[in-house]
């Protein structure tokens, strides 16, 4: 399993000139790449290059194309769903056992750009196999089908948000006030965090937050010296708490999963990995889909009305967010064999883009696609969150999302933005929100 | 004093330290020049003593593999900070991450570096002059207490980007959820400078960048404004490496007007591309009552269709020499060649196309002692119309000679000297004398 045989962090120990020179070259190779208009470099690049006309021409380019960076990208809903679903396409080399590292020889030679940092010990490079049973271990909590559980994190999910929103004043700013932190609560309350660790949780997970990003985007040395921390850090805060439920069993997600996992090899490693990846992209998600679902709505204020009508509508919303804006807006792949995909033969080793924001806006999959709808009929397969880490916190997600626009359209009624949506720079794949002003009187 | 320069091993970048080596030298002090292995010879055909450190930075092989990237950034780009429109955030956030990527950490790799600051640790230097992207050399400085200082041989439209480069990141909202721990993540270079400082312990300011001061020796009509100490000083031409032999025809003077047409040294010697059609040069001057000599090399005689009567082809002469029988010059643009154009009076039709060539050849074209053409728009009547009006009217001969007397009221290298060894005795770290050791500075 590849779990017990998480390297020392030793191997993952570079100087600051090693680190700091390695996401240089990255980054200027994601400029060097976009000199030539690139769509995909740019989108990396995460510069001031209008993220809609990046979207519309890696969808434009070809069902699958191969960019200058080396990867091949798809912004066409047919191939990406189809590489979704392959599973030989894998999140990690077949043939890199241990830490996904790739050591850049010399600054003019193509770097390879698929893993810019190895970020193992966060378990975002894990095989199907681990996520497969991860997700089936997890399944009773994350699972978002109903049952005593489910419906016990669904009555938490409207109290932590009631009391956020009832914090908030006549302004007040969505990301800072709102979404991270209830995005961390709901988290630290799945994995039952004790009181005496939240500050020290919150902390975590805010370092935490570039992880996807750092994937694919150089982070500046520091940010990326502070989430590798955070992942040292997560993972001796989590690895007590499953200590712990392992001679005191209660009815949070590690619990679960040291006992529905139970016949795994190592249920506790199980539900390390599980814990991790809660605080590294269940929070995460869940406050970007938050934001993206307030921001799309807002900026619609008949729809924001609408919601009024019925509290069933916010399912819709949500869903309909999920589509129009991304929480995750890039899904990486590695092939492990030689394959066929959208039309191309590819080697194994290569890099499989899926742009999800580009997909789900594919006018070939969905009905006047830049429109947000509220009422677009369900099962018209947008591709949000469905990539082994991300579909894992897929229904957490959404009902953190869903709790949010109820809770904030009950007792927020008026919410209208106080000012522009700040974004994070070298933000891809997250597009993480900074700043988001609301006022909530007219 | 002991003084340490140091350049990066490119003949181009080099050559502007050697008159002010060669003053030094003749006022008594200690000169060392620390490079690259590759340029060990240049400097000892110099006359100076090479400290040979790190390993050569193997800059043809990452312009081959990146430069069409990385010049297609900066190509027909005015560097020029009064220009309107022209350093936008997102130009001057790509020149920063690319050159800082593949340029600045290339040069001042981390062998390199330690070797420098090793060698400066033994020897002691009073005083550090670096080329301006040199930063080693600002490290060596900063770790062991020698002051230090910039050499310039071109206009320093570097510090006017970086100014407004800071400038910009400085006026970018500042992030709540503190993921900009560091005063400035997106200042590559500063980035890289602070943790390569970093690696001695020492703690990064913009004096790494910028140098103590700066001897500038672009005159001054040319010099963007600065908000840092500038000794000015005269250029004065070394056109090395190769050999400076004055062949028998120079000795006569020319019975036409004779016109120079060059290349320069360093898109023979590098990777760096050559972008002047010289074969539209050579038609272009075709017919003309002019003596041209052409210093072409082989490589560049095989652009050639046909070489017109008018064309002394050479492969090379000192233009030292040759540059004051002309009456103009056409030229690629080079600082090298720009200069010593501009040191003898001899009007210019600069074909720069990149970096600081296009604003060089644009003020001087302003200033009226010489035309701008960009080497992509060369054609033969263009060039050729150019040409005449430079031949055929007294002004831009007139104003070339006003751009000499002002070159020519800078203190030369060897009254430059004086200056900097007062400079050093008030910005050398104190702790930092020899034990045992002479005084530094002569008082």
């Amino acid at each position: 399993m590849q779990t017990q045989n998480a390297p020392e962090t030793a191997e993952y120990q570079q100087t600051d000139s090693e680190l700091g020179r390695h996401l240089l070259t990255a980054r200027g190779f994601h400029w060097i790449y976009g000199t030539s208009g690139d769509p995909y470099a740019l989108t990396l690049r995460a510069e001031s290059d209008d993220p809609a006309l990046l979207t519309r021409r890696i969808r434009e380019a070809g069902p699958l194309w191969q960019s200058a960076t080396g990867a091949w990208v798809t912004g066409r809903h047919g191939v990406a769903a189809q590489a979704l679903a392959d599973p030989r396409l894998a999140l990690r080399h077949a043939d890199l056992p241990g830490p996904q590292r790739h050591v850049f020889s010399d600054a003019w030679s193509n770097p390879q750009l698929c893993h810019i940092i190895p970020l193992d010990r966060a378990f975002l490079h894990a095989s199907d196999a681990d996520h497969t049973r991860w997700a089936r271990s997890a399944s009773a909590v994350l699972g978002g089908a109903g049952g005593a559980t489910a419906e016990g994190v669904r009555e938490q999910a409207g109290r932590v948000h009631r009391e956020a929103a009832d914090r908030t004043g006549d302004s007040f700013d969505l990301m800072a006030d709102y979404s991270r932190p209830v995005a961390t609560q709901a988290a630290a309350e799945l994995l039952g965090v004790p009181a005496a660790q939240r500050e020290r949780f919150a902390a975590t997970c805010l370092a935490l937050g570039v992880a996807l990003d750092a994937a694919l985007c150089p982070q500046p040395l520091a940010v990326t010296r502070r989430l590798t921390e955070a992942v040292e850090d997560v993972r001796a805060l989590v690895a007590d708490l499953v200590e712990a439920r392992r001679t005191q069993p209660g009815d949070d997600l590690l619990s679960t999963v040291l006992r529905d996992g139970s016949s795994a090899a190592s249920p506790a490693q199980d539900a390390l990995a599980v814990g991790v990846l809660t605080a590294v992209v269940g929070v995460e998600v869940t406050a970007g889909l938050i934001n993206n679902t307030l921001e799309s709505l807002l900026a619609r204020p008949v729809q924001w009305a609408r919601l009024g009508e019925g509290p069933d509508l916010a399912a819709g919303a949500v869903e309909e967010a999920l589509r129009f804006a991304p929480p995750v807006r890039l899904e990486s792949r590695i092939a492990a064999e030689d394959l066929s995909l959208g039309g191309q033969d590819l080697p194994a080793g290569a890099q499989v883009v899926v742009h999800v924001g580009a997909a789900n806006r594919d006018p070939e999959a969905f009905l006047a696609p830049d429109h947000f709808d509220l009422d677009r009929p369900a099962g018209q397969g947008q591709l949000s969150l469905s990539g082994p880490h991300t579909s894992l916190f897929g229904a957490f997600a959404r009902l953190q999302a869903e709790t949010a626009v109820r809770t904030l359209r009950e007792r927020r009624p008026v919410l209208a933005p106080a000012g522009a949506v700040l974004r994070r720079m070298r933000s891809p794949v997250l597009g993480g929100v900074l700043r988001f002003p609301l006022t909530t009187s007219a | 004093m002991r003084v340490l320069l140091t350049s990066f091993a490119l003949d181009a970048h080099f050559n502007g330290s050697v008159p002010l080596a060669w003053a030094l030298r003749a006022a008594g002090h200690e000169v060392r020049v620390a490079s690259q292995p590759a340029l060990t010879a240049s400097i000892t055909a110099a006359g100076l003593t090479a400290v040979p450190v790190g390993a050569d930075p193997r800059l043809d092989e990452m312009v081959k593999g990146v430069g069409d990237s990385v010049l297609s950034h900066h190509a027909d780009q005015s560097l020029d900070p009064d220009t309107p429109g022209q350093l936008t955030p997102a130009f001057l956030k790509g020149w920063d991450t690319m050159l800082a990527a593949t340029f600045y950490t290339l040069i001042n790799d981390d062998p390199m570096v330690d070797d420098l600051v090793a060698f400066a640790r033994g020897w002691e230097p009073d005083l550090i002059v670096w080329e301006p992207f040199t930063f080693a050399g600002a490290v060596a400085a900063k770790v062991t207490g020698a002051a230090h200082a910039r050499l310039l041989s071109f206009p320093d439209l570097f510090m006017s980007m970086r100014r407004a480069y800071l400038a910009q990141l400085g006026a970018a909202p500042a992030d709540p959820a503190g993921w900009d721990g560091t005063a400035h993540p997106e200042d590559s270079l500063g980035q890289w400078l602070e943790w390569t400082l970093g690696r001695y312990g020492v703690p990064f300011d913009e004096e790494a960048v910028t140098g103590q001061w700066s001897v500038d020796q672009v005159p001054r009509s040319f010099r963007p404004p600065s908000d840092g100490p500038v000794v000015g000083m005269r250029y004065v031409p070394y056109n090395g490496p190769g050999p400076a032999v004055v062949p028998d025809w120079l000795r006569v003077p020319p019975t036409r007007p004779r016109v120079c047409v060059t290349l320069g040294l360093t898109a023979r010697t590098s990777e760096f591309p050559n972008a002047v059609p010289v074969d539209l040069v050579l038609k272009a001057v075709e017919g003309l009552d002019i003596e041209v000599v052409a210093t072409l090399d082989a490589e560049e005689r095989a652009l050639l269709t046909h070489v017109p009567d008018n064309v002394r082809l050479v492969d090379h002469v000192p233009l030292h020499a040759l540059l004051p029988t002309c009456a103009a010059i056409v030229h690629h643009g080079g600082a090298g060649t720009w200069s010593t154009a501009l040191v003898e009076g001899v009007p210019q039709i600069a074909m720069g196309w990149i970096w600081d060539a296009i604003d060089r050849a644009q003020r001087q074209q302003a200033l009226g002692a010489g035309l701008h053409l960009p080497s992509h728009e060369v054609t033969v009547e263009g060039l050729r119309g150019r040409l005449v009006r430079l031949l055929d009217e007294p002004s831009f001969t007139a104003a070339a000679g006003r751009l000499r007397a002002e070159a020519e009221s800078e203190p030369t290298p060897a009254q430059v000297v004086p200056v900097l060894e007062r400079l050093t005795a008030q910005h050398r770290a104190r702790g930092a004398r020899r034990p045992g050791g002479t005084s530094p500075c002569v008082s």
